[in-house]
């Protein structure tokens, strides 16, 4: 909506695309050319000329000088510079903001032009995208998934962010999961979704593992590296997706048999999160006990030793919960714990883990005091995944575990 | 045989027809009628107007609207979404207008066309020129082009590759042309230019989107023979840049000034936020008016001693209906000393290109010349009309001689595509060499390259490249912009450059990193719509592996 005094405002209908004026643009092109050259009082006052002059008339210029002066742009404070520019020009505007999405980031050819004025995009205080924008958007984001991800996944983000094309991009990003992995791209689509629609993170869990599990573990890898959840609350819902799934599993075939894109995912999302929450990772822990489910468990604990193995400022936190919470626990949900504590405490495991591997050993050694059966039980189990005769690992130890895995199967 | 020409203006679209004068040689132009729509007592009625308003509305139900129909109902209450004015600024651009509109800005324009052409029952025997601005780059010319190809389609005229190249004039030198036609008619004494000392000329062309100046030399082909326009030599010496700057930015400054006075008189709009079709609602009934307004002072001052103010009582012409109540203002007292201070940004010099003196100056200034080394000043366009620019123009050039007005600028430019027209049917070797107004370059990973200069070149240097990177398709991205000439170094005019498009090149096979390309880009002497084409060799100078034209640039794959 707009006050009927600023009809004739500066850009409101004028703003359809980059060249419509060119010497307004060539003059602009020429002032953040300087801009990118001068001093820092010269740099305070093109700016003000610009945002206070020119105002969004100068943003067509700023947009296509992205691309003119790329070889400039190598470093984060000169894109900073611009994007900071661009939000300014476009603070309040629909038509800049329009202008700015349509020339800025989807018809922009060049990337890393296209990088700074998505920033910008993503750092408008308010977003003015009207339904025919939107509409017009996820249709460019559906045809840029065949052929271009990255462009796709940028539409997406702002999509999502605006609360819209849910059910398209999950749909989209669940085919990339399903096919050969190329690119990040399917992860941060993958992302987006959980960071924009927390209240579907079950749902879209649920679809993301499916997906893997169709087809390529190479997928599944990239998840433990690339997928995070956006904040703690993020992992009750990931926890039941997870666990529905492991469920399903369970059902379906007989125990033991892994399920490789939960345990991607515990080893790299929910692992993060007890790194980042390590003081409030009790109460996640007695959630994931209720399930009585094998696999949640091991994951689980397969997760909580990833983190106590990352340098963070709460991995003595850490500790101190894994050290009382084991002779707490349910003998079933503690195995999977002792088992971790074996891996950690490996001679040969993790020599770069610091005082965490003689923590492991001490603590295994008063748990054998404590709990003698559950550690006798342990040990077997351990044993077992150590010679690659049970269905699972531990944690991964490099180009050696290939070589277990073969000797499996002869 | 007919010979037509249309101007396809920013505000306006007229068409011209042209045919043998009484004299030996001699051509005389006329405008057509247009049919169209107009409302008289709350009904529409058809009638014939000689320009047509370059307006057209998408209604709801039904086909496109355009003209004067158009403009009445784009200013009706929810009406204006659906309706698109000046579109001859998006041109080159290729994006969609928004919903409703869904289209280019050369589909638009090939609604002007068709419309126009079906008037006048247009068919593939006749003769067509289509006037664009001279500083309009090749996507713009493509664009025109485009536009004239589809209303063909539309009215099933079939139009022959061979005509396609020379189906363009500038404007500037089309109004040089009817000026000149007429001129020849008169007797040797009475003509207004003296074509016999070789003059050179400056043609001020103002419509109301576009500002374009072209300084042209004339001269007699062979001066023994017959002087008439087939003689004429049309030496284009200069172009400025692209200026999109005209009457209707003279409309929007005073719109702004009645938008006040207009909340002023209904101070409850205060209260109102509105919507973004009301915005484009008041915006567009505001510029209507101010259009009016200056039509009316103009005729004013039409009757009034020079240097003399005039005052009339504006009231707004149409009601804005919002949230089902009209608005408006009456009686309101304007002089002319009044609007000319509101328009004096415009009027009074200024180093800006938004400015009617400044791009004088800085065209001059390209060939170290200044007003006094140029023998006439030839006022022509839509907004030649207008007497407070007259006068300020006066002012500039200093002399009582040498500064050529007409009765009709506003029709020149069509007249003088039809006397084109009428020049090419009895010659298929008439054309007038106008060079490009820009220069062209290609990205490169590294910065950018001249492939072609501004100018009437018509090949550019094959420049040598090397492939970044193993690959079959090679991109290529194409920027127009300043000659290289009038700086010191290429890096200083890439703040000139804009971009084109991009092609992508099959190269036919996979070539590793660094292998050798040769990138031409040419453009054909007898192609007076002025579009390049580009030659690709790869590894080996004699390997050429494409050709391509310019229509294949596009703004994004």
């Amino acid at each position: 909506m707009t006050h009927i005094r600023n009809v004739f405002n500066a850009g409101y209908a004028e703003l359809h695309g980059l060249n419509a004026d060119p010497n307004t643009v060539i003059k602009i092109q020429g002032l953040v050319k300087e801009m990118l050259e001068t001093n820092e009082h010269r740099q305070r006052r093109i700016y003000q000329e610009l945002t206070e002059e020119y105002q969004a008339f100068a943003l067509p210029g700023v947009i296509s000088a992205t691309y003119l002066f790329i070889d400039q742009l190598g470093n984060s404070r000169t894109r900073d510079m611009l994007a900071g520019l661009m939000v300014t020009l476009c603070a309040n505007n629909t038509a800049a903001q329009r202008l700015l999405l349509r020339s800025g980031i989807v018809d922009n050819p060049f990337e890393e032009s296209r990088q700074v004025a998505f920033a910008a995009y993503q750092a408008l205080p308010t977003l003015l995208l009207t339904d025919e924008d939107s509409a017009w958007l996820l249709k460019k984001a559906r045809q840029f998934a065949t052929t271009d991800r990255h462009s796709a996944v940028l539409l997406y983000e702002l999509l999502l962010k605006q609360s819209r094309g849910y059910k398209e991009a999950l749909d989209d990003c669940r085919t990339w999961f399903a096919g050969p992995y190329e690119t990040s791209a399917p992860s941060a689509l993958m992302n987006a979704l959980l960071r924009y629609y927390p209240q579907e993170i079950e749902a879209t869990l649920t679809r993301l593992f499916e997906a893997i599990e169709e087809k390529d573990t190479e997928a599944g890898k990239n998840i433990k590296r690339e997928v995070r959840l956006p904040d703690l609350t993020a992992l009750k819902p990931a926890i039941a997706a997870a666990a529905a799934r492991l469920k399903q599993q369970e059902t379906r075939n007989s125990r033991g048999s892994k399920v490789k894109a939960v345990e991607f995912f515990f080893e790299g999302a929910v692992a993060d999160q007890i790194a980042q929450n390590a003081d409030q990772i009790a109460t996640w822990s007695d959630i994931v006990e209720q399930y009585k489910l094998e696999l949640l468990s091991r994951y689980w604990w397969q997760a909580l030793s990833t983190a106590v193995k990352t340098p963070t400022s709460g991995q003595s936190e850490l500790k101190s919960y894994i050290e009382q919470a084991l002779p707490r626990a349910n003998d079933d949900f503690a195995l999977w714990g002792y088992i971790q504590l074996m891996f950690l405490a490996n001679p040969h495991h993790d020599k770069k883990s610091g005082g965490v591997k003689a923590w492991a050993t001490q603590l295994l050694a008063d748990l054998l005091v404590s709990n003698p059966d559950v550690y006798q039980q342990a040990t077997k189990q351990y044993e077992g995944l150590n010679s690659g005769n049970v269905g699972g690992d531990g944690p991964k130890q490099g180009p050696g575990r290939q070589v277990g895995i073969k000797s499996s199967s002869t | 045989m007919t010979a037509y020409g249309i101007d396809l203006g920013t505000t306006t679209t007229l068409i011209a027809r042209a045919y043998a004068g009484l004299g030996t040689e001699t051509i005389n132009a006329d405008i057509m009628p247009i049919r169209q729509k107009i409302m008289r007592n709350g009904a529409f009625s058809e009638i014939n107007i000689d320009y047509m308003p370059s307006i057209a509305h998408f209604p709801h139900e039904g086909g496109a609207l355009v003209g004067s129909e158009a403009l009445t109902i784009s200013v009706s209450e929810g009406s204006v979404s659906h309706s698109v004015r000046a579109v001859k600024r998006l041109m080159g651009q290729s994006f969609l207008l928004p919903e409703p509109i869904n289209r280019t800005a050369a589909d638009i324009s090939a609604l002007y066309l068709t419309h126009v052409l079906r008037g006048v029952s247009f068919s593939s025997r006749d003769e067509l020129t289509v006037t664009v601005p001279a500083s309009f780059t090749a996507n713009q010319r493509r664009d025109t082009l485009q536009a004239l190809q589809t209303a063909c389609r539309t009215l099933g005229v079939a139009l022959p590759d061979a005509k396609i190249g020379n189906l363009l004039i500038s404007e500037p030198v089309a109004a040089l042309l009817a000026n000149l036609a007429e001129d020849l008619q008169l007797a040797e004494p009475l003509r207004r230019l003296n074509i016999d000392k070789s003059p050179l000329v400056l043609v001020y062309d103002i419509g109301g989107g576009t500002l374009d100046l072209t300084l042209v030399k004339l001269e007699w082909r062979n001066p023994a023979h017959p002087k008439n326009l087939s003689n004429l030599y049309f030496d284009v010496r200069e172009l400025n840049r692209y200026n999109q700057f005209g009457g209707e930015d003279f409309d929007i400054e005073v719109a702004g000034k009645l938008l006040t006075h207009f909340i002023e008189a209904n101070p409850e709009l205060e209260q109102l936020d509105l919507t973004d079709a009301e915005v484009q609602q008041v915006r567009f009934s505001l510029i209507d008016a101010a259009e009016q307004l200056k039509k009316s002072i103009n005729e004013e001052l039409g009757f009034a001693l020079p240097g003399e103010s005039i005052t009339l009582s504006f009231t707004l012409p149409n009601p804005i209906t919002l949230r089902e109540r009209e608005y408006g203002f009456t009686d309101w007292e304007i002089s002319s000393q009044d609007y000319e201070t509101w328009v004096a940004p415009f009027l009074t010099y200024r180093a800006d290109p938004r400015n009617t003196l400044y791009p004088i100056e800085s065209l001059l200034a390209r060939s170290d010349l200044s007003l006094n080394d140029v023998d006439y000043f030839l006022l022509v366009g839509g907004m030649a009309r207008f007497a407070p620019l007259q006068t300020a123009l006066q002012a500039a050039w200093q002399r009582d001689t040498g500064f050529l007005t007409t009765t009709a600028p506003h029709q020149n430019v069509a007249k003088g595509a039809a006397v084109y027209s009428f020049l090419k049917a009895r010659s298929d070797q008439f054309g007038i060499d106008e060079p490009a107004a820009d220069a062209y370059y290609v990205r490169k990973s590294d910065g950018f390259s001249l492939l072609l200069d501004r100018g009437s070149v018509s090949e550019g240097d094959k420049g040598e490249y090397t492939l970044t990177g193993e690959g079959s398709d090679l991109r290529l991205e194409i920027f127009a912009g300043e000659s290289p000439e009038t700086t010191n170094s290429l890096e200083s005019i890439y703040p000139s450059l804009v971009y084109q498009g991009s092609v992508l090149v099959p190269l036919g096979k996979k070539y590793s990193q660094g292998t050798k390309v040769w990138i031409q880009m040419l453009r054909k002497r007898e192609d007076y719509s002025k579009m390049p084409s580009l030659k690709i060799w790869v590894n080996t100078e004699t390997n050429l592996v494409s050709t391509i034209s310019y229509n294949q640039l596009h703004g994004k794959d």
